[in-house]
């Protein structure tokens, strides 16, 4: 009791321990729920990996698979072209439909903002096995491509193949690139381009200079938030890609579940998390990251 | 020479009107403005203003009336199209953009050559006094200059018209009339005819040549600053402009001029603003306080025709003048305004309670019909 009651005198004594004592909770949740996985993932790509797990038997076997093994610089550059492709289709669908919905002026607009949400209610999972009546053997492009005779026989084009994972990751990963795009078109002020048409830009060119660089860091934003979560795609792949559409997570999940691999797998996330880094890093020297997420 | 865009006048507006909703925001209002004129719109919040500009400058469909800029009738032409370029009262200015961009905007969009668009940037920045601040952003400058980027990137293009509203609204006083003062300079120099929209009557009287004086939708009168100081036609305008004295009388005698009774015991002589006014109409009479003259009760006064006894209820000093509150029993007190011309040590005003006469010409008395 009196022990307790002279600790808090001597913290009130001292008042710039205070903050520290507030961050304490949130660093300790940090160091232990984040900072001691990821120095142990890095530990563990030294290890051996064993029947029963891993050895900590230092080495740089990991390293050398690494830069010998060609199956993995195969799969990452795949990986990486899909997330690019992912991408920027994403972007290309996201921004037009982020822009309509800034645009509009009537009491729906937050509701259309909301529509684009609505199907984040349905289970991850669930929403990707609906590509399969869509785009499988006997699904509906097959279904309408029969019926008006373009094809005779049900083509197999559509699913388990990268397409489909496109179509997959597309689907499931858009909304993430519509709100911080409509977020920075929201916050341009009509004003700006009145004073654009006052000065002699006709819509076009007022989008342009004026509309275009102002929502570039939305833009930017969303372009490295699809990125991040295609780049590292397992469930996707896993569900419509079938062999030939297997991405980087795919094996990285493989060497935990399957293989039974966790050191050959903890460098590959590495390696994975790497790239991420390098992609932030470029990113954020054109917009400050946190304006990205934080809206400000 | 009377083909289009050979009309005297810069602008022409005839019966413009927009209504939103219910609102009658612009209700049918025509003016002419001549090239190279200043014209302040003057009126309080929520007359239309705002509305009248937006018309002028094509971000708003008029439901009626017309619009022509140099004699060529604007229709339907969208803003980009229009010579005509507004500055705004939130500046509006490109975030993105450093100064020099801003500015060099319109000019780009016209697609000028590079080196003509820096010679005219450059000429304009020293106009508006912010050479060197070319590569600034917008956000690293003060209200002031943000201001003086809006109103550079506007008279870059050499509009016909140039159209500003409320543009020093958002500074404190002291950089306002600095403002007020430089705006005239550049009004001067470059000759653009400014129509300049404001809810401050001193700022119009200061910066104009004409002043249109706004009120509900309407324009209740367009005079010179002169004009709409010592012959305001309605008691709107004499009471939005300036400070005035309002009595409310009925006249009891008529002829070249016409006396008033105000209360008991109080008849005024004045001039009628307009038509003759029969006896028995219901009327409300101006004077301004600083027509009005103050002298001893025990002096004699020829020359004034009205001379009023009254009482001193306060004195308010004021620096450059005294304002006095009279008692004259004419239903509202009387206030005048008097020049502070004493020099210190005999500094003497009227104390309350004193009794003065209150005297002023026939001239200086405004008869309105009530309306
Ligand atoms: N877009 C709009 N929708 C509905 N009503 C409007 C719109 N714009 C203006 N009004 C109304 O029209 C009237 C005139 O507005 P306007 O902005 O022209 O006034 P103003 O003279 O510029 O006033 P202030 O001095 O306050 O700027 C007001 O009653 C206003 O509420
Ligand atoms: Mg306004």
């Amino acid at each position: 009791m009196s022990h307790s009651r002279r600790l808090f005198r001597w913290v009130g004594a001292h008042p710039g321990l205070g903050i520290w004592l507030n961050l304490l909770p949130g660093v300790a949740s940090l160091v232990v729920f984040v900072f001691a996985p990821l120095v142990l993932m890095v530990f563990v790509t030294f290890w051996r990996s064993s029947v029963d797990g891993m050895e900590p038997i230092w080495n740089l076997d990991n390293y050398r698979k690494v830069a010998s093994d060609p199956m993995f610089a195969g799969l990452l550059l795949k990986s990486l072209r899909i997330a690019v492709t992912v991408t920027v289709v994403i972007l290309m669908l996201a921004y037009p439909l982020a822009y309509i919905i800034a645009r509009k002026t009537s009491r729906y607009k937050h509701l259309l903002l909301l529509l684009v949400f609505i199907p984040y209610w349905i289970s991850y999972v669930i929403r990707t096995y609906a590509w399969y009546p869509i785009l499988g053997k006997e699904g509906a492009i097959n279904y309408v491509l029969g019926a008006l005779r373009i094809s005779a026989q049900p083509v197999e084009l559509f699913l388990f193949n990268e397409f489909s994972v496109h179509v997959g990751l597309v689907s499931v990963f858009m909304p993430f690139a519509v709100v911080p795009i409509y977020l920075s078109l929201e916050r341009i002020s009509p004003t700006l381009l009145e004073a654009a048409a006052d000065l002699g830009a006709r819509p076009a060119r007022s989008f342009l200079h004026v509309v275009l660089p102002l929502s570039l860091p939305g833009l930017l934003g969303g372009a490295l938030m699809v990125f991040i979560l295609t780049v590292g795609a397992y469930v996707t792949p896993q569900l419509l890609g079938g062999p030939s559409g297997i991405m980087l997570g795919n094996i990285i999940a493989d060497q935990f579940g399957g293989t039974f691999n966790w050191t050959w797998g903890g460098t590959l996330s590495l390696m994975l998390m790497m790239v991420t880094l390098v992609v932030i890093w470029l990113v954020s020297r054109r917009v400050r990251v946190g304006q990205v997420f934080l809206g400000d | 020479m009377n083909s289009a865009g050979r009309s005297p006048y810069d602008l022409e507006i005839r019966g413009l009107a927009k209504t939103y909703g219910a609102i009658r925001a612009v209700d049918g209002i025509s003016l002419e403005v001549e090239r190279g004129e200043f014209l302040s719109i003057l009126g309080p919040s929520g007359c239309g203003k705002t509305t009248t500009l937006r018309m002028i400058a094509g971000f708003e469909q008029p439901d009626a009336g017309e619009i022509y800029l140099q004699g060529t009738q604007m229709g339907t032409t969208p803003p980009y199209e229009r010579n005509v370029n507004t500055v705004f009262q939130s500046y509006a200015l490109f975030p993105h953009m450093t100064v020099f961009d801003n500015i060099a905007f319109g000019l780009r969009m016209k697609r000028l050559a590079r080196e003509q668009i820096a010679r005219r940037v450059k000429r304009m920045l020293t106009i508006v006094e912010l050479a060197g601040y070319e590569q600034r952003l917008p956000h690293q400058l003060s209200g002031g200059e943000q201001q003086r980027v809006g109103l550079a990137r506007a008279l870059v293009k050499e509009p016909t018209v140039l159209l500003l509203d409320e543009p020093l609204g958002a500074l404190d006083l002291k950089v306002r009339k600095r403002m007020q003062y430089e705006l005239k300079r550049i009004h001067r120099e470059v000759g653009i005819t400014f129509i300049y929209v404001t809810h401050d009557q001193e700022e119009a009287l200061v910066m104009s040549d004409r002043i249109a004086v706004m009120n509900q939708g309407r324009i209740e009168q367009v005079d010179t600053t002169f004009d709409i100081y010592e012959r305001p036609q309605s008691l709107f305008v004499a009471d939005f402009i300036g400070e005035s004295n309002t009595f409310a009388g009925e006249v009891v005698a008529t002829g070249e001029d016409v006396s008033v009774r105000c209360g008991e015991r109080v008849v005024l002589r004045g001039r009628p603003v307009s038509a003759a006014l029969p006896v028995g109409v219901q009327v409300d009479v101006v004077v301004r306080p600083e027509k009005i003259g103050m002298g001893r009760p025990e002096t004699s006064h020829a020359g004034e025709e009205n001379c009023l006894r009254g009482w001193v209820r306060e004195v308010v000093f004021q620096g450059t003048s005294v304002k006095y509150v009279l008692d004259i029993g004419a239903g509202n007190p009387l206030i005048v305004h008097q020049q502070n011309s004493l020099s210190y040590p005999q500094a003497e005003f009227l104390k309350p309670g004193e009794e003065v006469l209150a005297l002023w010409r026939l001239e200086s008395t405004l008869v309105f019909p009530r309306r």
